[in-house]
């Protein structure tokens, strides 16, 4: 079978941009991420990847002088095509079919990489940090952003028993395998053994956002690659006592779910960040 | 062909998982017996499970095959210390 994940994007592309994920906790994280995302003039060339449906890359393409080069890949073939159609006006955006573990460029020459949520989905960690580093300038700086080991919890202890039963112990433990849940110590270790540890940081933050149940179902979008081995009557039973054991968490504030994000962060010599 | 025995199997997944756990509690203050269900009782998530049986493929000659596991026996400490000795078995 082909990476379930990436089949599951290219599927559902046309609802990546529906309201509720844009607004959702995924989405304002995402925007979050994007404010971080460096702009420096001497960047002429950037590399944006796991781009998804252009929406960082048509944001920057926006701001930035025409002239500077900037290249989106992504392996969902539907997200490629709403990301070259979103970017067209933007004659220095180029789209191209990649992923972390295989970039179609040149080694030495992206100045900045960018990622926003999408590393987590990389098949092979060690190769895709090798990839970076091979298309990355000597001088380049990076920014990634992507999940940690503790990201949401609260809906993993509930969910957990739910998605036991329905896709059983094996089934369980290949859907936990398709995501790389680091933790903050581990990735610093895993981009260290290729990248010069004086200019590497990674820092992690724990940020809750508190949503109604449609409010936070309006991002499984993004985890629907988890379960394409459930056939669909079970696909549904599963959903109803997901949804049921998410209601549960309800409080005041609303359904609490907390995004533990790492940042990898990689900069010239003598500019590295506080870790 | 590995030796292992149930109980010997048990403690080492119980000193595992002391030293892994997810709860917020000192590991000391953590009681974990061969019932223990370490999903029920949050001691572990699907990703402490990934790890949890790596480690115990670590162990001598184990195997852990999910292919038909139960989801109430894995969960247990004893019963998942059973599905790992059940490839050990010599009618498999």
């Amino acid at each position: 079978m082909s990476n379930p994940i990436v089949q599951t994007y290219s599927q559902l592309a046309h609802q990546y941009d529906d309201d509720l994920n844009i607004k959702s906790c995924w989405g304002r994280a995402a925007d979050r991420a994007l404010a971080l995302i460096q702009r420096s003039e001497q960047y002429d060339s950037i590399l944006d990847v796991g781009c998804g449906t252009g929406r960082a890359l048509a944001l920057l393409a926006s701001r930035d002088p025409r002239s500077r080069k900037l290249v989106g890949i992504d392996p969902a073939e539907n997200m490629r095509r709403l990301a070259i159609a979103r970017c067209e006006m933007f004659k220095n955006v180029q789209i191209l079919a990649g992923s972390f573990e295989s970039i179609p460029a040149n080694s030495a020459c992206f100045d900045y990489i960018y990622s926003i949520f999408a590393f987590h989905w990389t098949t092979d960690l060690d190769q895709s940090v090798q990839e970076l580093a091979r298309v990355l300038k000597p001088h380049g700086e990076m920014d990634l952003f992507f999940i940690g080991r503790n990201n949401g919890r609260e809906f993993i202890q509930k969910t957990t028993p739910i998605f036991l039963k329905y896709l059983r112990p094996e089934g369980l433990l290949k859907t936990a395998q398709l995501r790389k849940q680091l933790t903050r110590e581990a990735a610093f270790e895993l981009f260290a053994n290729v990248f010069d540890a004086s200019r590497l940081s990674v820092e992690e933050t724990y940020e809750t956002y508190h949503d109604s149940l449609d409010g936070h179902w309006g991002w499984w979008v993004r985890i629907e690659g988890h379960f394409v081995r459930l056939p669909l009557a079970s696909k549904e039973a599963c959903d109803q006592e997901v949804k049921a054991a998410i209601r549960d968490l309800d409080s005041p504030r609303g359904i609490p779910y907390t995004i533990h994000r790492l940042h990898v962060r990689f900069r010239r010599s003598g500019q590295r960040p506080a870790a | 062909m590995s030796s292992i025995t149930e109980q010997k199997l048990i403690d080492l997944v119980i000193e595992w998982v002391k030293q892994n756990h997810k709860l917020s509690v000192p590991s000391s203050e953590i009681e974990i017996s061969g019932d223990t269900d370490l999903l029920a009782s949050g001691l572990i998530d699907s990703f402490g499970f990934v790890d949890l049986i790596l480690h115990i493929e670590s162990i001598d000659e184990l195997r852990v095959d999910l292919t038909d596991a139960d989801p109430i026996e894995f969960t247990v400490v004893k019963g998942l210390c059973r599905i790992a000795l059940r490839s050990l078995s010599p009618a498999r």
